[in-house]
């Protein structure tokens, strides 16, 4: 019995190391470009399309859920927007509260007719309103569907020809859809799918939803999950856009292209990750079809969030994030080391798989095996030397790298104080953070299976949690 | 593989990020001062600028800006701020002179540099400060450069504004330039140099087929009408790729001589060009097509049924012409694609 | 002297108006919207110029309080070409005038000097 846990205990061991080396891998992949950009002027680099009238017009969505305390100043810092031509849907997805009044009384809203062409189901729409100030600001109040029902809706009201949404609680920078464009316009369409990245908000001074001074949060729960973007942004997304194979991260601004996602069958009901999803859905297309489009990522943040602040929301956000992974990777499954999908198919889909799903199993055996190594000789003190030692490297040195790495090409934080907190921070991963993940993650798998006995009732709140 | 050599690895990389941590630490701190100090000499020139650029008697600034020790990045903040937000700064003499007195030979040293970035910045203020005394080194970079990569492109944009022809035939160099990359430059041409530049594409005497399929596609966005002729020509041509540029064209325009062009166009073993076509017939609401577009509904590519759904709406009986066709279409996609159009029009009662 | 407000975030831009206007103007300034609807309820001004989008209060919330205090000095707004669909709509709240940015020195010292004439 010794020997098998011995030989599983080498296996973490190995799966550790390797993960380990193809994070600095990757890393290497995207370090040279993401450098490269870090000095570039941002005005300059942007201020070209802002002029041109070439730009595609983008409909932005606004899901709401019981938000009217947040509603109306997430649609006015929209309208701060730079950029030539948006419109603004707020979808008012079956409120209990007053979300829908606080829009009609705030815009000057009156109900009007509208044709709403019926491309994806969703649930029943009440009615329609336009504002008098800002005829561009339209709200759709409708039966409680979820979110994805809601972006649903939004998408067939929408007249544009690209989208993004946006959630309540996440603060676009006035640059940041000119940003994501980008791409899309310079590829001239070539591109359907750009993802920017997001930063965490808490710690900074905000505004009127406009972040005026950037800081760090006291928190050191929060803290934790900003050196967790930074690991996963730089580290790991970046490469994986470099080679298109990028899937989509939970929680991070996207534009789409409306005729593709239409196409696709717009947002699924039944995942709690629908972004997930339509992305990897959209990759399913383009390569059923042997298109040449192509969904790119940029490394420069254009969102800010605000990230949980306790422990609960956290864990049902961890939790929530697993079982969308999960669900998103079962209904592709067919993709998963299928040469016709390509790199999406034989390296995205298993990278998904055995990093970031399967890797908190793998991770919380590590630690079973460790506290049984020193605590009940389950294993060779020596053996459990050694895999305590690469499951530091593998949380806290490589996270800490992650913080040194942020500030040697992106540097967003200001002072070099907060420098030294996030590394600090960072270096105390692996023994507490990490392991809490790694539990909530396979609970996560866990809730995923449980849930998927009773596929049908998955009724979802809502969209705030 | 022994513990030791584990606890060995872990310490010393750990030492390394230590120092790397204090190096960059250092770093943060001397980029922070020196910010400081560029936004302090700035607040303090500001005032003077403002004045010398609307009245150039007043030359104070011109020697307070000798004094200050940030003078390159606080003059490029003062003159970026003028040229976006006064109009014609462009053509402003002073903006000139300041720049050719003060940056161009900076900025000669800086197109040389390794550093990627402040090449690509370079390029960006020498367009917006129309520094045209270096227009000769920007050609003989342009002429060396061997790739299309992110630089040579906005080497290309740069030098199109400095109203350069040479522009469009570096650009023909590379067959798989992006139609958007010509657009730019064509916007930056002076309008005499654009027409004759287009003009020439048209004519196509070089034989190069992506300057041509580029010419079309702006002379479509800029609505450009005086080409319209020469374009409708264009879709009689044998070459696939010109006639889908041409279809994208009229379809940008919003104009077409002779609509019977296109009913080949409908009916054409391409779906790209039924989808165009169906497009077009749309936007023109040209009901003599009406009945074509209800057979396309059924068509087996979905983007030909989405198009069609979509053309059949611009006219005016849409909305019941697909009402009925979801009911009644012989084929079930075509169906489904007008029920997904279908309008059901909300609040009219009331 | 005919007393004008020149409401700007940006340095620069506010710098050159206030420059332009001066000789002919008694000029004040404001940096963002909280100080702009602070000075226009302290002072009497013959005319009132709004940058769109500035920090704290935007030129229409500014706007949208001048005209709720029964305040009738002419307005004149700056906007940016992402703006111009605004318009129509700062028209409903009371503004009198607009001008795009970019504009030249002259451009605006042409169209105050017309305003404040009649």
């Amino acid at each position: 019995m010794q020997s098998f846990f011995e030989v599983l205990a080498y296996a973490i061991i190995a799966y550790m190391l390797f993960s380990s080396l193809s994070y600095l891998g990757f890393f290497l992949l995207a370090f040279g470009k993401v450098k490269r950009e870090a000095n570039l002027d941002r005005k300059e680099s942007t201020e070209d399309l802002l002029g041109n009238q070439n730009t595609f017009p983008v409909s932005i969505l606004v899901p709401a859920y019981n938000e009217e305390v947040g509603v109306t100043s997430t649609v006015r810092s929209l309208l701060s927007l730079e950029y030539p031509e948006k419109e603004i849907i707020v979808i008012d997805d079956g409120s209990k509260d007053k979300t829908s009044e606080r829009m009609i009384e705030e815009f000057q809203m009156k109900e009007i007719p509208f044709a709403v062409r019926l491309h994806i189901e969703s649930a029943e729409i009440k009615a329609i309103y336009q504002s008098s100030i800002f005829p561009y600001i339209r709200l759709i109040k409708k039966a409680n569907g979820g979110k994805a029902d809601a972006l649903n809706a939004g998408i067939n009201l929408s007249s544009y020809p690209y989208f993004c949404a946006i959630d309540g609680d996440s603060i676009l920078e006035n640059d940041g859809l000119l940003k994501t464009m980008k791409p899309i316009i310079e590829s001239d369409g070539q591109v359907i799918v750009t993802g920017g990245s997001v930063r965490i908000a808490n710690g900074c001074t905000i505004s009127r939803s406009k972040v005026e001074a950037i800081d760090l949060p006291k928190s050191p729960i929060v803290l934790m999950q900003i050196v967790e973007y930074f690991r996963a942004f730089l580290i790991g997304r970046l490469a994986l856009s470099h080679l298109n194979v990028l899937l989509i991260i939970s929680g991070a601004f996207g534009v789409f292209n409306k005729e593709r996602v239409i196409q696709a069958g717009g947002y699924n009901k039944d995942t709690v990750g629908e972004d997930m999803e339509l992305v990897v859905r959209l990759h399913r297309l383009l390569r059923e079809e042997k298109s040449k489009q192509r969904i790119e990522y940029i490394p420069d943040p254009v969102c800010w969030t605000e990230a949980p602040e306790t422990l609960d929301v956290l864990k049902s956000q961890r939790i929530r994030w697993q079982r969308g992974l999960l669900e998103t990777l079962w209904s592709h499954k067919k993709m998963m080391l299928n040469p016709k999908y390509g790199s999406v198919g034989l390296f995205s889909m298993p990278y998904f798989l055995f990093v970031e799903l399967l890797g908190a199993v793998f991770e919380f055996v590590g630690y079973f095996l460790i506290i049984g190594g020193f605590a009940f000789s389950l294993i060779d003190p020596f053996t459990a030397g050694i895999l305590f030692l690469v499951t530091i490297f593998y949380g806290s040195l490589i996270s800490a790298l992650a913080v040194l790495l942020e500030e040697l090409t992106l540097h967003k934080y200001p002072k070099a104080s907060h420098l030294m907190r996030l590394y600090f921070w960072a270096l105390t991963e692996t023994f507490w953070y990490r392991p809490l993940m790694v539990f909530w993650r396979v609970l996560g798998i866990f809730a995923a299976f449980r849930k998927g006995a009773h596929w049908g009732d998955m009724k979802r709140k809502g969209i705030s949690t | 593989m022994s513990l030791h050599f584990f606890w060995i690895l872990s310490l010393s990389l750990l030492l390394g990020q230590l120092v790397l941590l204090l190096a960059l630490a250092w770093r943060k701190e001397k980029m922070s001062a020196k910010e400081q100090a560029i936004t302090q000499q700035y607040e303090a020139l500001i005032d003077s600028f403002s004045s010398y650029m609307l009245d150039p008697s007043d030359d104070r600034f011109l020697r307070e800006i000798q004094n200050s020790t940030h003078k390159i990045v606080v003059l490029e903040r003062l003159l970026n701020g003028y040229v976006a937000v006064t109009k014609g700064s462009v053509a402003s003499p002073l903006v000139t002179k300041l720049s050719e007195d003060l940056l161009a030979a900076h900025y000669a040293k800086q197109l040389a540099r390794k550093d990627w970035a402040s090449r690509m910045n370079t390029l960006y203020y020498i367009e917006d400060f129309h520094i045209t005394s270096l227009k000769p080194l920007l050609k003989e970079r342009i002429d060396k450069s061997s790739i299309l990569d992110q630089e040579t492109q906005q080497l290309l944009r740069t030098l199109a504004s400095l109203n350069e022809p040479a522009t469009i035939s570096v650009l023909a160099r590379y067959p798989d330039a992006p139609v958007r990359l010509y657009t730019d430059v064509f916007q930056r041409l002076e309008e005499q140099t654009r027409m004759e530049e287009l003009d020439a594409a048209l004519r196509n005497e070089i034989q190069n087929n992506a300057l041509k399929h580029a010419a079309v596609s702006y002379i479509g966005r800029a609505g450009l009408i005086a080409f319209l002729p020469r374009i409708e020509a264009e879709l009689k041509t044998g070459e696939a790729e010109m006639r889908i540029q041409a279809l994208k064209a009229i379809l940008h325009m919003q104009y077409l001589t002779d609509p019977g062009l296109l009913l080949s166009f409908l009916q054409s073993q391409s779906w790209t060009e039924r989808m165009y076509a169906s497009r077009i017939a749309g936007k023109l609401q040209l009901s003599r097509f009406k009945e074509v577009l209800s057979v396309l509904l059924g068509d087996p590519v979905w983007w030909v049924r989405y198009s069609a759904a979509e053309a059949l709406l611009q006219f005016s009986d849409g909305d019941i012409l697909l009402t009925h066709l979801s009911a009644d279409h012989p084929d079930r996609f075509a169906r489904d694609m007008a029920a997904q159009w279908k309008s059901s029009l909300l609040g009219s009662e009331t | 002297m005919k007393k004008v407000l020149v409401a700007d975030d940006e340095d620069i831009l506010r710098l050159l108006i206030v420059d332009t206007l001066e000789d002919d103007f008694e000029v004040e300034e404001a940096e963002d919207g909280k100080e702009a609807l602070q000075k226009i309820r302290e002072n009497d001004y013959d005319l009132i110029i709004l940058d769109y989008m500035m920090p704290h209060l935007t030129g229409m919330e500014v706007l949208e309080e001048v005209r709720k205090d029964q305040n009738s000095t002419q307005v004149l707004m700056l906007t940016a070409k992402a703006q111009d669909a605004d318009r129509e709509s700062a028209i409903q709240k009371g503004a009198n005038y607009f001008m795009s940015k970019p504009f030249s020195p002259m451009e605006l010292l042409r169209l105050v000097g017309k305003i404040t004439a009649s």
